[in-house]
């Protein structure tokens, strides 16, 4: 059964819960970090941070807006990287959510860059390997497996993050979204049903996707990846080739030619 | 897109451009004596015989750079066509093997050749034939293998590398310049190491002429497949545009303009055409060399550009 | 809170006025955020745009500390609008169930900001008696009412009159708010006066913290009374408070004028009960019986303090409590008036010396209370001070803070650890009254004790000495004492609290059977039913099923008084016994009874009512009881004559404000609290701009257990400032400049956060910037920066002296 985690900005109040939460239940360290005129901290994702809230000021209907944003692995259908991982570490649970195996991943990085949203980091100082937000499936600290919900869904107080059957899901953000666009939110929309195959981290948004940061159309990283073997292929092959042949061959030929003649 | 740090390093531009060079010596070896009726043999052989340490090293840089090094072998375990990174790895490991077996076989033959009694007919035979089998499949996998090093950093969601298709084709073309420029370089300190000497690779002016002249050619190909490609970018939108900044007046300008186009590509490409149809030795070794670094130099700055 | 938390999801308009709740109650937003689904409208009123304003409908800005013209706007235009559209209010409501009928004393004046005489006009000064008693109903204990609202000297007609001045103009000219966004507040939440809707009002320290924060209040209420929104579902004034267990603190006496339950603190002058409880107007004399409305009976439920005050007594004094020594009544300690020992007192009487020993229990006024600076130099003139706390705070170490000589300090100083909140078992009181029972989860750590442990130790050895030494003063009050818990025992503090019957010696089932006998003890009558024979301790019960359909759940817990969650609940229905909003009905009369209360039924039923007598037209003649049982004369109080500055909340400025007063000649609150220790005030040439403190989501109080959790200071990692782009620009300040705050008082180093979410205000033609520093920090913990209370004044509100932490003059400048 597919599962997901529902996430609705226009309930979310920053409290950031979820990043404490997360921390606790991953027996994760604090980072060390400073006030860098913005109450968003840490700066990035990290290996010790899998979850992070944005905070977006911004401009609605001519008027100022704050906007919250959670920045944590989408669990793609389609997940780039696990489909570019070299060693086959990165797998889907049967419930759509993608995790890294610690004890297969060599830590080449090809994940962080395959990312659409770019999700993965590696952990430079201790285990060399990628890490992201695994939706509670980590070995001997899965929270599925135990019919519990994420720790940061569980922690939310406004329910702002729902985990559950992912069609219930659907069903429920679309009717929010027709909630919110009669409230006079007209941008209102839910990302995350059928991009890259299908999120299972879906977000229902009260301003557009561009509005809050994410990738309008995000595609698989491997989506033109033929095309690019063979550009590269032909480029070899044939045009690179061609002042080769035209220096050795060609030239030899009319050599040739010029000495049968004479 | 921003990284907090930075988790492609030195190592792998590095592996970039030397797996490249090795590939685009090794194709250009194998052109030329094609094209040439087996003339150049020794020019073939050459090229892999440099090429090996190349491609060897790159590796070696390549587990350096990994989270977790003595899991190297953990690459080995599954075959993944879809996944860039596990053909390269095959694509190396194989062409390396090629060329290693083809080696041992070029010995066989001097061994064969020097002694003649020592081996069957058949035998020497089979090992011609093998021989000649395994150089078009090193031919294979060596376009595989410089295609590769593009098509792994295109295969991602980094703007810069990844939203044209002609990353590939960029570095290709740069590794098919290096490849030459690699070749003259060896053909000149081999004929200098063999000078006065009977014996030994000596490779005549008439083909060191010859490859300077692709090397022209190539050169102009790769800039022309460069110019392409940045245009092509700067088409794709604002990131788009964003990202080819970052070479073309951004961060990575300085570098880009003076490393990768001057010294690269306009120095080398002025002083071989100055000097075009003389016998211009330590002009033609100069404008070799500074194609490996201006290749260097380009793995370099995509390498980087695409993390910033 | 009037109701409870689960209750604002029956909201039809919520308005957070003085509360960030978003950010400090974030799971208040469970049920913000649930109102909101169902339809309701959310308005956040805030000198700040914050995490609360992200969530609301309308975000209306305004100026810190202007509440009461905000507030009195809003009066005036619902006054306004219910005179031309009577047919959406509830009149009957306005009318029956508050004192808007009630004929004032036709003496009464209200002139340029002032409601009489008075001794002193600048502050600490007090209305002459004869002037309070202008403020006070024409008739005594009979009042008269005029149910038609016109008559010029009723409550009503002296209301419209004092709020026709508070027209949005003027109103917006003193608050800031765009004028066009202040009506669309006074609309949606107008609307909220309609028969079957609701709005509340959710408050918190931004509203109290005031010289005229009572006033504020109060202004709260009486919109809220005005709206018929106190006592129904969806309403009420709820106050949410600071700490998870503040209601608690406050229930059981942990301010200076109140013994548990609300009785108050006997002073000098209390010679025996009987004047104590008629000083503090807690007698059957007391009662006020209006005339002219539809009910003819005050319950004046507090004419039942005696019971409750010597069952207290009992509980305390045991058998040294006897009819004949009017239950040991002279053991209580009686005030000095002339002293006023609340925080800015104590810190006070410290620093001059009057007070040479200080025990500091879970507090940490070195950086929580006003003026730091102050305060910090105060405690180095203690002999002795004590502090009991989880963490080593800034008090304990006060001796030792940067920049000081320990040398230079004599006071002696003892750090007692404490066991946390998971460490020890007993009940905490939350917001919505709800008494709810913890267990220990783990061991405390190392020699830190639960506090009932480290208190039953310290009494046992105080009572120890006060045995040994016969001429020791006011002996018997120690020795007297019933001390035998031996120990922790949660369990039976919680029984004592309940109460007993002394001639049964079961547990006593509910105040109603409290006696003046000296036969039963309680150690708190509000608390009374926490704790049954039958039913055991209510405190840990976790029945999750809501028989009300409102949200109840009166069967999860329990809450006082007696169960009952949404208190004034006898105003939800019409005179008739029919709830005004038959959507959320708190309870109903079904032709014969009420409608079944609360945990008492296990059918459909409401809440416990307010009195179980039948509905006022149902009643006989001679019974009708009035609502509002806990007012002497019945009704909820529009007019409130008992506070100090008068009885309507007027405009005054704060006491450091950039601005004059624009509407009177009156700047302060003539009666608000000025103190003197080391308390200078700052000018607006030196300290142009607004200042005001708060907290953040990430942080708790002074910082005492988030500023440790290193999860929590990787979020909030250092003090931060923050101020609008214009002030930015013109102090040449950078987003993330390292910046300092100053105030005549002290000096913050602080990150500046340069925001859109602070706008420049216009005020009176002038231009005014704020400033919003947060008052986490100290330098004590693992994450250290400068307490923003070094920057705030010792002065305080008229009535209860809590300090004016949210509006005081600063300035700001980068730190080069």
């Amino acid at each position: 059964m597919e599962k997901a985690i529902l996430y609705d900005s226009s309930k979310c109040t920053a409290c950031r819960g979820c990043q404490v939460a997360c921390k606790s239940w991953n027996e994760h360290e604090a980072e060390e970090t400073t006030n860098r005129g913005s109450y968003e901290n840490p700066k990035e994702l990290s290996p010790e941070t899998w979850v992070k809230m944005r905070f977006i000021e911004t401009e609605r209907n001519g008027k100022f807006a704050w906007l919250f944003a959670r920045r944590a692995c989408m669990h793609c259908t389609d997940a780039s990287c696990s489909i570019v991982c070299p060693t086959g570490s990165i797998l889907k649970t049967e419930e759509g959510f993608v995790h890294i195996d610690q004890e297969w991943c060599i830590g080449c990085g090809n994940c962080l860059y395959a990312c659409p949203f770019d999700i993965p980091h590696k952990d430079h100082h201790h285990t060399g390997t990628a890490m992201k937000c695994t939706g509670c499936t980590s070995t001997g600290l899965n929270r599925q497996d135990a019919g519990m919900a994420p720790a940061c869904v569980t922690t939310c107080p406004t329910g702002a993050l729902k985990f559950g059957n992912r069609d219930e899901l659907i069903e429920e953000a679309n009717q929010r979204v027709a909630d919110l666009k009669a409230k006079g939110m007209s941008n209102a929309n839910l990302y995350g049903k059928d991009e890259l195959g299908g999120l299972h981290v879906m977000y229902i948004l009260d301003d557009t996707v561009e509005a809050y940061g994410l990738p309008e159309d995000p595609q698989v990283a491997s989506s033109t990846v033929i095309p690019k073997w063979l550009t590269g292929v032909a480029t070899a092959g044939v045009i690179a080739a061609l002042p080769l042949w035209f220096v050795f061959k060609r030239k030899q030929e009319l050599e040739a030619r010029t000495k049968g003649g004479a | 897109m921003s990284l907090g740090e930075m988790s492609w390093n030195w190592q792998i531009w590095i592996d970039l451009w030397a797996a490249g060079m090795a590939g685009g010596a090794y194709l250009v070896a194998f052109l030329a004596n094609k094209f040439s009726g087996g003339k150049y043999t020794s020019l073939f052989r050459t090229a892999v015989i440099t090429g090996l340490p190349l491609a060897i090293i790159g590796v070696l840089l390549l587990v350096i750079d990994l989270g977790t090094p003595i899991w190297a072998w953990h690459l080995f375990v599954k075959f993944l066509p879809a996944a860039v990174m596990s053909m390269g790895t095959w694509t190396l490991f194989t062409w390396i093997v090629v060329g290693f077996v083809m080696i041992i076989l070029w010995i066989v033959e001097w061994d064969a050749n020097r002694n003649c009694d020592k081996y069957s007919a058949g035998i020497v035979n089979f090992v011609k034939k093998l021989d000649g089998l395994l150089a078009w499949v090193g031919f294979i996998f060596a376009i595989l293998l410089m295609t590769y090093t593009g098509v792994l950093i295109a295969t991602t969601t980094q703007t810069l590398w990844a939203d044209t298709l002609l990353l590939p084709s960029v570095f290709v073309s740069s590794a098919i310049a290096t490849g030459v420029a690699l070749l003259i370089i060896m053909t000149m300190l081999l004929n200098k190491i063999n000078e006065g000497r009977g014996s030994g690779w000596t490779f005549s002016e008439d083909l060191i002429g010859k490859l300077s002249k692709s090397l022209m050619g190539i050169i102009i190909v790769e800039a022309v497949i460069m110019a392409v490609y940045a245009i092509w970018l700067a088409l794709t939108g604002d990131a788009g545009g964003e990202a080819i900044n970052i070479l073309l007046a951004g961060d990575l300008a300085i570098v880009f303009w003076t490393l990768v186009v001057g010294l690269g590509m306009v120095i080398p490409l002025a002083l071989l055409f100055l000097t075009r149809g003389r016998n211009a030795l330590m002009v033609l070794a100069t404008s070799s060399a500074c194609v490996i670094l201006g290749g260097l130099a380009l793995r370099a700055v995509i390498t980087v550009g695409g993390q910033l | 809170m009037t109701n409870h938390w689960i209750d604002i999801r029956n909201s039809d308009c919520m308005m957070i006025i003085g509360s960030n709740a978003a950010e400090n109650h974030p799971i208040s937003f469970k049920w913000v955020t649930e109102a909101k689904e169902r339809g309701g409208t959310l308005i956040s009123v805030d000198p700040r745009f914050t995490r609360t304003s992200s969530k609301a409908d309308i975000y209306a800005v305004m100026r810190s500390g202007c509440d009461i013209a905000f507030i009195g706007g809003m009066i005036n235009y619902v006054i306004n609008d219910m005179e031309a559209n009577p047919g959406n209010y509830n009149m009957e409501y306005v009318t029956q169930y508050t004192n808007a009928a009630f004929k004032i004393n036709p003496d009464f004046e209200f002139n340029d900001g002032l409601f009489g005489e008075i001794e002193q006009k600048t502050y600490n000064g007090s209305y002459t008696a004869a002037s309070k008693a202008t403020w006070k109903y024409g008739a005594g204990s009979t009042p008269e009412t005029d149910d038609t609202l016109q008559d010029p000297d009723c409550v009503f007609q002296l209301l419209k009159k004092h709020y026709s001045r508070y027209d949005a103009d003027t109103v917006c000219n003193i608050t800031g708010t765009p004028k066009e966004t202040y009506l669309e507040v006074c609309k949606a939440y107008a609307a909220t006066g309609q028969k079957g809707k609701a709005g509340t009002i959710m408050y918190a320290m931004g509203a109290t913290q005031h010289t005229y924060g009572v006033q504020n209040i109060r202004g709260y209420a009486i919109l809220q009374l005005l709206l018929a929104n106190m006592g129904v579902a969806g309403g009420g004034i709820n106050a949410l408070r600071g700490t998870s267990n503040v209601q608690g603190s406050t229930d059981m006496c942990l301010l200076e004028h109140i013994l548990p339950g609300y009785l108050g603190v006997p002073v000098e002058s209390d010679t025996d009960l009987n004047t104590y409880l008629l000083r503090t107007g807690k007698h059957p004399d007391k009662t006020i019986t209006p005339v002219g409305l539809a009910a003819d009976t005050s319950s004046n439920w507090w004419q039942h303090a005696r019971k409750y005050t010597v069952s207290l007594l009992k509980a305390w004094y045991g058998d040294a409590a006897t009819a004949d020594n009017e239950f040991a009544f002279h053991n209580l300690p009686k005030k000095d008036t002339s002293v006023n020992h609340t925080h800015i007192g104590l810190i006070e009487a410290m620093g001059r010396g009057t007070i040479k020993g200080l025990w500091v229990w879970g507090q940490n006024p070195a950086s929580g209370g006003p003026n730091s600076n102050g305060a910090r130099n105060a405690l180095a003139k203690l002999d002795w001070l004590v502090s009991v706390d989880i963490w080593e705070n800034e008090t304990a170490i006060f001796w030792k803070r940067p920049d000081v000589n320990p040398a230079d300090i004599g006071t002696e100083v003892f750090m007692l650890p404490a066991a946390c909140s998971y460490e020890k078992e007993g009940s905490i009181s939350n917001s919505g009254r709800w008494a709810q029972w913890r267990y220990k989860a783990v061991q405390a750590p190392g020699e830190a004790k639960p506090d009932l442990e480290i208190m039953d130790e310290l009494m046992t050895e105080i009572k120890k000495l006060y045995e040994a030494d016969s001429s020791a003063p006011g002996r018997n009050a120690i020795t007297d004492l019933v001390w035998d818990y031996n120990g922790v025992n949660a369990d039976k503090v919680a029984r004592e609290v309940n109460g007993y019957d002394l001639t049964t010696g079961e547990l006593v089932y509910l105040f109603t059977k409290l006696k003046d006998d000296g036969t039963t003890t309680s150690g708190n009558w509000l608390y009374c039913n926490q704790y049954t024979e039958t039913q055991g301790n209510k405190m840990q019960r976790h029945n999750p099923v809501d028989l009300s359909g409102i949200g109840l759940y009166s069967s999860w817990t329990w809450c006082w008084p007696y169960n009952r969650r949404i208190i004034y609940n006898r105003a939800s229905v019409d005179l008739n016994g029919n709830p005004y909003d038959s959507e959320h009905p708190v309870t109903w009369w079904t032709g014969e009874a009420w409608a079944p209360q609360g945990d008492l039924s296990e059918e459909q039923g409401g809440d416990v009512l307010d009195g179980g007598w039948p509905p006022i037209n149902v009643a006989d003649a001679g019974a009708k009881f009035l609502p509002f049982i806990m007012k002497p004369e019945g009704v909820a109080r529009i007019w409130g004559f008992g506070r100090a500055e008068g009885p309507l909340p007027e405009v005054y400025e704060a006491w450091e404000s950039p601005v004059s007063n624009p509407m009177s000649s009156q700047q302060n609150n003539p009666c608000a609290f000025i103190g003197t220790w080391q308390n200078p005030k700052g000018t607006t040439a030196d300290f142009p701009y607004v200042g005001t403190t708060y907290r953040c989501s990430e942080h708790w109080q002074t910082g005492i257990m988030t500023r440790n959790l290193p999860w929590l200071v990787e979020l909030m990692p250092e003090l931060y400032a923050e101020f609008d782009e214009e002030l930015a620009a013109d102090k040449g300040i950078e987003n993330g400049d390292k910046v300092v705050v100053s105030s005549a008082r002290g000096e913050c180093r602080a990150v500046a956060i340069v925001t859109k979410r602070f706008q420049p205000l216009t005020i009176d033609g002038q231009t005014v910037h704020q400033i919003g520093i947060p008052w986490h920090w100290g330098y004590a913990g693992m994450s250290k920066g400068d307490a923003a209370n070094m920057l705030t004044p010792h002065v305080g509100d008229a009535n209860t002296t809590i300090p004016e932490f949210k509006t005081f003059l600063c300035d700001v400048r980068r730190a080069d």
